[in-house]
Order: structure tokens, then C-alpha cells, then sequence
């Protein structure tokens, strides 16, 4: 009996210690944490991820040829991560991020155009000192009552409720159209795209199509597929909506602006949008950096890919001799179309 | 892998040899209710979102029931892992959430010929469903991935009884007393999964993050594997006079599934856990 004992304890212990060493076989290796093999893992994701090399016409070849040679197995991570983070750039896409513990790169709005709004003439203005603030939109009324202004600031705060939108509708159900406010909007959840946009449409609308970069391959992508809308239970708002929109409009707000084109009632005016109508991609490099870019596109109702930015229905670029005067000639414009 | 399957060889042969045929005998028709608890550990690497190989620190449970019969045995039960996979590099640490399910039917058939009084052996063949959720935040949108596998397994098991006689002994040098015989069952399990469906994201991970309202599981595809990994459990099980039973168990098990892909997902786990068997009949 002893001898059984002793058996099973060995047994234990030598099954314990060949199965732990034995799962290094049916793994992959772990790729050598250095400079170098960080840039080529970095360079060979986006050279097969990324979804607008080809929309963008960036030879990310190119790319590669001039930034290589400036990463060696010698360069300090500060040096490595300006290097990477140079290189990110060059997708010109706010969608685009390297993180390490000690900074952030970032394809920030201003590279993309001015702001088209003075938020103190907007306050003082149009907004004046009563408005009132319902979740994360500021309302009031202008031209005596017969709009409603509404600033939306961010997607991102937290989702829409239905409560907010019913009480929004309801308070300006009598005017004769909404100004919805998204300069310099730079987007957030996707869902509140969904939601604000139910409040304005009558029937199951399709707003836009989307793909998903399935291969390495520049046009491996998923087949297109119908992104739709259904319009809200409670009230709706069925007049004129004018949204106004700049350069600082981005990512959800462009997801908003793109999905106008599929409504009658809902036009855009102001600056053309920032873009950024693809899904950004979280991923890490093998030094534990995380990064995120573009993995999908998005296709309007018109068949139009606006990557780098929606152009709105009327252009119009804020005054500024208007703005000295404390006049917004963009709300003016579309208060004007309401009371046409 | 010679090395693997002559220590196995040696321990089971040598085992069955060394065991003592008396009285102690596997019962005709019985079934077991199991539960158990313990710890994990292992790794996961998703290639999609990492190349970097993530440490497991999980809680194990399982329910399963067990029912014998004389030419085979038939078992079904839920695994449920929760925990965390982290990982520490150079200048910074990861913390992330998983939680992952393995559901499992299995019948394996008694080899009569090859088994005796006090040791059997068994093949057979299980179902096996493995949902693995797991939420990294810092991959942003790709935060959430969430794989799916099912596993056609052959099953091999060995089962071994022995008693471990009375004996003499002193209560701090002074106070004699005799033990009981104490009766124990060790087993060995393993499982080789011939053909596994995997469904997980396929070349990017678009995450919960969706441009799609509609869509659940975005980038999504199923891919067939073959001969993708290898679970093995080894117990062993104090048999209590009333039948129930006393278990203590080392479970490993790896999988490597879509192999060389840009969706290559490996795991491994290894748990150490006690188990409470109540023979319900």
C-alpha cells in the first residue's frame, strides 16, 4: 500500500510539472520585446488593418521607407514613441492614438480647419442668461419664439434619455424649426447618434451603409450592410431641424451629420464635418503601448465614402465682422431658412 | 511529447499493478452529483487585439452529475471560470475582467476486457461548449471579445481503486489508536478535442462599440479546427461509507485555435480543486 502511495504522489507531482512546460509547445513564441520588432508589429498592423490607405492614397510603403531607419535596438522609448507616434500621423485621422505611461500621441482637430463658432457670442447672444441645460444639451428659445436653439456639445457625456428628448420636444413643439448646435462636437457614443436622430424621423429609415476590413488585402472588406433606424415611441419633432456643423464636428457627430442625407426634414449647414467615419481598433504592441485606429468604413445613402469630412447642404463660414458684432451669421442663416 | 506519454504509460501500468484486488469494488449502477471549487491559473494570447501573453487568476466552480452504468458511463456539467487576466510589462500594468463558461456532455464506454475488479478503462467521446468574455479596456473599442468554442473530444479515463489498510499509531507518543481502512478511487481523464468550431472575431475586433445597431457580433466568422488542444484532469477521490466522496483535483487543459491566423487565440489553465460527490442512487 505504501508503494501506491508513493506512486500517486509522484505522479502528481510529474504530471504537474510536464503539463506546465508542455502548454510553451502549443504556443506561439512571444514576440522579442525591442524597438524594432515594436515599429515593424505597429507598421504591418495598420499596413493591413487600417481601412483608408487606399480612400487616402497614403503609400504607407512609403511611410515605412522613411521611418525605419530612424528606429535602432539603441533609442530610448521617448525617442520611439515620437518616431511611432510621427508615423501614426501620417494617416492624418483622429482616430488614430499610440498610449504609453507617459504621453499620448493624437491627430488633433485643429489640424483639420478653425472652429466655426464663438461660444461667448452664442452664449451671450442666443443662449442668453436663461437657458436651460436638460442632460448635456443647452436650450432656448430665439427670434422671438419661433426657434428652438439647441447646443450639444458632446456625444461622449453619457446616453440620451428618453425623458430628455421628450421634454426638448415638448417644450419646442410649437416653433416653427430646431437649430441643433454640433460645431466643435468631437463625438462619442454612436448609440446617442441613433437616438437623437429617432426624435426626427417618421418611418424605419436606412441611414448609411458599413463594412468591416476582413483581410490584409486593400478591398478585403465585409459585404455592406444596412445600417437602419426605427423612430422613437415617444414624441417626435417633424419640422424643419437645421444641424449646424465645422471641422471640430467629429466622429460621432459626422455619423450624425451623414445620417441627415437620409431625411427630408433635417439639413446641415455651416463647415464641412472633421470625418472620422470609421470604428477605431484598440490593439498593443509588444513593449505593452496600446494604439487604436480605423477598421471600418462608412458609406452615405448617396454612395459617397466621407472619410475626411461630410460637407454640409449650405456652407456658410462664420463672419468675422458678424462675430465682432456679436452676431452667429451661421444660426442667422438658418434661422432665416425656417422663417423662409 | 514521448515524454508526456511514457510518464503517463509508467503511472497508469504501474499503478494498475501495484493495486490491491479485494472487496473494494466499482459499483454496477450509481450516479453522483458533483460540486466543486478551486483555483486557476494559465495565460491567453488573442492575437486580434495582442501579441502579448496575459496571466489568469480565476476562481473555478462546477456542477456535474455522473451516471454509471455497467458497460459505460455517462457525465454532463458546467464549468464556470471568473476572474482576471493581467499582465506587467517594463513600465506599466494591465488589469482585465473574464468570465467563461464550458458546458460538457460525455459518454465514454467500459474496455471489459482491459479492466479489472479494481481498476477500469474507458473511451468515449464528449461535447464540449467554451465561451470565453473577455473585457480589456485598454483596447478601447476592441475592449470586449467574446469566442466561442465547441469541441467534438475523444475521451479516454482511467479509474483505479485501492485501500489504504488500518494501522497502529500514537497519539503524541502516548495514546495509541487504530485508523480505519480508508477506501480511494484515483482518476485520469483526458480529452483531446478532434474537431473544434471556433466563433470569434476573424481579422479585427470592432468590439461593442457598434456603427451597426442591428448587428451583434460584428467581424465575426466561424472557422473549423482540428486536433486543437488537450485536457487532462487528475483526482483522487476519498470514497466515504455511505458513497459519497471526498475529491481533489489537478485539471489542466490548453487550446490553440486558428493556428497562424490573425485570430490565433491560445489558452491554457491550470486548476487545482476539491470537489463534494454526493451519490444520489
Amino acid at each position: 500500500m505504501k508503494k501506491n502511495k508513493y506512486i500517486i504522489f509522484l505522479f502528481l507531482i510529474a504530471f504537474a510539472l510536464v503539463f506546465n512546460s508542455c502548454e510553451k509547445l502549443f504556443f506561439e513564441k512571444e514576440i522579442e520585446n525591442n524597438p524594432v520588432n515594436n515599429f515593424e508589429y505597429l507598421w504591418n498592423e495598420i499596413n493591413q488593418k487600417y481601412a483608408f490607405l487606399d480612400y487616402k492614397r497614403i503609400n504607407w510603403d512609403s511611410v515605412y521607407n522613411v521611418y525605419r531607419p530612424l528606429v535602432n535596438d539603441d533609442i530610448s522609448d521617448d525617442s520611439l514613441f515620437n518616431v511611432l507616434a510621427a508615423m501614426l500621423n501620417e494617416l492624418r485621422d483622429g482616430h488614430v492614438n499610440l498610449k504609453s505611461p507617459f504621453n499620448i500621441s493624437r491627430y488633433d482637430r485643429f489640424y483639420v480647419g478653425r472652429s466655426n463658432a464663438d461660444f461667448d457670442v452664442i452664449r451671450i447672444n442666443y443662449l442668453k442668461d436663461n437657458y436651460m441645460i436638460t442632460g448635456y444639451f443647452k436650450h432656448n428659445f430665439i427670434k422671438d419664439g419661433q426657434i428652438g436653439y439647441i447646443l450639444y456639445s458632446s456625444f461622449s457625456n453619457s446616453l440620451i434619455s428618453d425623458y430628455e428628448l421628450d421634454y426638448l420636444i415638448n417644450r419646442y413643439k410649437d416653433t416653427k424649426g430646431l437649430i441643433i448646435d454640433i460645431r466643435q462636437n468631437g463625438g462619442g457614443y454612436v448609440s446617442n447618434v441613433f437616438k437623437l436622430l429617432s426624435a426626427f424621423i417618421e418611418d424605419n429609415t436606412k441611414i448609411y451603409e458599413t463594412q468591416i476590413k476582413t483581410g490584409p488585402g486593400k478591398d478585403d472588406f465585409s459585404v455592406l450592410e444596412e445600417v437602419k433606424i426605427k423612430p422613437r415611441n415617444g414624441s417626435k419633432y417633424l419640422k424643419k431641424v437645421f444641424v449646424l456643423t465645422d471641422r471640430g464636428s467629429y466622429s460621432a457627430s459626422s455619423f450624425f451629420s451623414v445620417s441627415t442625407y437620409a431625411t427630408e426634414n433635417i439639413k446641415l449647414v455651416g463647415d464641412t464635418t472633421g470625418g472620422g467615419l470609421g470604428l477605431p481598433n484598440g490593439g498593443q504592441l509588444p513593449n505593452g503601448w496600446t494604439y487604436r485606429f480605423s477598421i471600418t468604413r462608412t458609406i452615405a445613402v448617396n454612395g459617397e465614402n466621407y472619410e475626411n469630412g461630410v460637407p454640409p447642404d449650405y456652407t456658410v463660414i462664420l463672419s468675422e465682422t458678424d462675430r465682432q458684432n456679436g452676431i452667429d451669421n451661421v444660426i442667422e442663416f438658418a434661422a432665416a431658412k425656417i422663417l423662409e | 511529447m514521448k515524454k508526456l506519454c511514457s510518464i503517463i504509460l509508467f503511472c497508469v501500468v504501474g499503478l494498475s499493478l501495484s493495486s490491491q484486488e479485494d472487496i473494494f469494488t466499482f459499483p454496477e449502477k450509481s450516479s453522483y452529483i458533483e460540486t466543486s471549487a478551486g483555483f486557476s491559473t494559465g495565460k491567453i494570447h488573442d492575437r486580434l487585439t495582442t501579441p502579448l501573453f496575459y496571466n489568469l487568476t480565476a476562481a473555478r466552480i462546477n456542477l456535474s452529475r455522473t451516471i454509471q452504468r455497467p458497460k459505460g458511463i455517462y457525465n454532463y456539467g458546467i464549468d464556470y471560470y471568473g476572474g482576471m487576466y493581467n499582465l506587467s510589462t517594463n513600465d506599466d500594468f494591465f488589469i482585465s475582467s473574464t468570465q467563461q463558461f464550458i458546458f460538457n456532455f460525455n459518454y465514454s464506454r467500459l474496455l471489459e476486457e482491459l479492466s479489472s475488479v479494481s481498476y477500469r478503462y474507458y473511451i468515449g467521446s464528449s461535447l464540449q461548449n467554451h465561451s470565453i468574455i473577455w473585457v480589456n479596456e485598454a483596447f478601447g473599442n476592441a475592449a470586449f471579445t467574446f469566442s466561442n468554442i465547441s469541441n467534438l473530444n475523444f475521451d479516454f479515463k482511467y479509474k483505479l481503486l485501492f485501500i489504504k489498510a488500518s494501522k497502529e499509531k500514537k497519539l503524541l507518543w502516548l495514546i495509541k489508536y487504530k485508523t480505519k481502512d480508508r477506501k480511494y478511487r484515483m482518476d485520469f481523464d483526458l480529452s483531446i478535442p478532434v474537431i473544434s468550431g471556433i466563433y470569434r472575431p476573424e481579422f479585427t475586433n470592432p468590439g461593442n462599440a457598434t456603427l451597426n445597431n442591428s448587428a451583434i457580433f460584428n467581424g465575426y466568422k466561424m472557422n473549423i479546427g482540428l486536433f486543437t488542444g488537450l485536457q487532462t484532469d487528475f483526482s483522487l477521490n476519498e470514497v466515504l461509507s455511505n458513497g459519497n466522496m471526498f475529491r481533489y483535483g489537478y485539471r489542466w487543459q490548453v487550446g490553440v485555435y486558428s493556428k497562424q491566423k490573425p485570430s490565433t487565440l491560445n489558452v491554457s489553465y491550470h486548476s487545482l480543486y476539491f470537489s463534494l460527490i454526493f451519490k444520489s442512487k
